[in-house]
């Protein structure tokens, strides 16, 4: 038995290494501070162990990254920042991602750097960022955020779009202030 | 203009079929759509382009660590819970047979049975410190200083067996009151006694109200007690050993 447990072991971490930066990163983008986004992972890591005699066997990287949310949501935005910060009163308002012309947003995306897109993800309200995280950076499925998050599907929709739209906007106004757009564009 | 959500949804590649095709026929035939599909896409791919993984290889390491630390409190918490009633038998089994070879030992005494040794003596009466000390020395084969120190009265002597050993006892009385010392030769005190605090050659315990204070002579076990503090016992015993502190 001791052997097979090491062979568990082993199997885990085999796993969990391929999948631990984007744990860390879902980590950071959401606790926006770096010890905490490793107090949080490691803790992830931990709880996934011992519970991987339950994993089903088929998404790990969706199944880590659902307990390192479910973690943060339980645990680290109760303590640290209490209740959410977007308003989800106005969920059916969706705005869209898309400016008035073409070139604002050429010279928005290219002139960009990775710095700057992570401060610009920064400012994003929490609930819409973490759907943002899980899709676009790690690339989960709408029913994996949902069970991830433990709100519905259509939510999950409804707070993608708000928060691209919302990253847009952060992106424009970082952008302004850097100089990439002229105010009038 | 096309409802924003599915315009998301496939951008996220989450519609199929049917939606996936009147979607799609839509944004070919709206501007608008076509436009805001175009800046989601656009938005996607700068993000996923420009956020990267963190560093991880320390807290990698420090995770490692942790699951380490995991399987070896596992491993000890299987092997207790498995084998607790075995490790707990042997402790006990041990415990029985320290205290019943303790018990059985041929020389060994208990504090403990001090007044049962006494009342099974016979008297054989009072005598005068010199002749009383000459009686333990012919009869206990051990020296003391009866008369020498302090001066004693010997009220009684006794002799008889207790348990196979020859037990010999002497009722003293000085001003402050009464006392015994019992010889045991070929016996030791084992049970009921402790090491008095900063003397490794007498040992103390306790008889009901009275204290005891017990040492060796060679193969002689001898027994001081009364009603008195250990520490007047100790002093009585160094007369009685002629020992000057």
């Amino acid at each position: 038995m001791l052997f097979g447990r090491r062979g568990n072991r082993d199997a885990f971490e085999r796993q969990a290494e391929k999948v631990f930066p984007s744990v860390l990163g879902t980590a950071l983008r959401l606790t926006r501070n770096r010890d905490e986004a490793e107090d949080l992972a490691q803790e992830a890591i931990v709880r996934a162990y011992e519970a991987f005699d339950r994993f089903d066997g088929t998404n790990f990287k969706a199944w880590m990254l659902r307990i390192v949310t479910n973690l943060y949501i339980n645990r680290y935005r109760q303590r640290q920042r209490g209740p959410q910060m977007a308003s989800l009163e106005d969920e059916n308002i969706i705005e869209p991602v898309a400016s008035e012309g073409e070139e604002p947003d050429r010279l928005l995306f290219d002139e960009m750097v990775g710095g700057e897109v992570e401060d610009a993800l920064a400012k994003v309200p929490e609930d819409f960022r973490v759907a943002v995280v899980l899709s676009d950076i790690e690339g989960l499925s709408y029913q994996e955020i949902a069970d991830a998050t433990g709100v519905p599907i259509g939510t999950v929709r409804s707070r993608l779009a708000r928060g691209r739209a919302a990253l847009r906007r952060a992106l424009e106004g970082y952008a302004r202030k850097e100089g990439y757009l002229k105010v009038n564009e | 203009m096309i409802d924003r959500l599915e315009l998301h949804a496939l951008a996220d590649g989450e519609l199929e079929g049917a939606e996936r095709q009147r979607v799609s026929e839509r944004i070919a035939n709206c501007e608008e759509s076509a436009a805001e599909f175009q800046a989601i896409m656009r938005l996607k791919q700068v993000v996923a382009e420009k956020c990267h993984a963190p560093s991880y290889e320390e807290s990698w390491q420090e995770c490692r660590g942790r699951l380490a630390e995991i399987d070896s409190t596992r491993r000890i918490e299987s092997f207790v819970g498995r084998y607790a009633w075995a490790l707990c038998s042997m402790f006990l089994v041990f415990i029985l047979g320290a205290g019943i070879l303790n018990r059985s030992a041929a020389d060994g005494l208990r504090a403990g049975d001090v007044p049962a040794m006494m009342s099974s003596l016979s008297s054989v009466g009072s005598a005068a410190p010199g002749e009383a000390r000459e009686w333990i020395r012919k009869e206990g084969g051990v020296a003391t200083s009866l008369e020498s120190v302090r001066t004693f009265q010997v009220i009684d002597r006794a002799v008889g067996l207790h348990e196979g050993h020859k037990v010999l006892a002497v009722r003293l009385r000085d001003d402050v009151g009464d006392f015994a010392v019992l010889v045991v030769p070929g016996a030791r005190v084992v049970d009921g006694v402790a090491p008095v605090s900063g003397r490794s050659d007498l040992s103390s315990g306790t008889l009901g109200r009275a204290s005891c204070v017990t040492w060796q002579e060679g193969p002689v076990a001898l027994i001081l007690t009364g009603d008195r503090r250990v520490d007047e016992l100790c002093e009585l015993a160094d007369a009685l050993r002629g020992v000057q502190r």
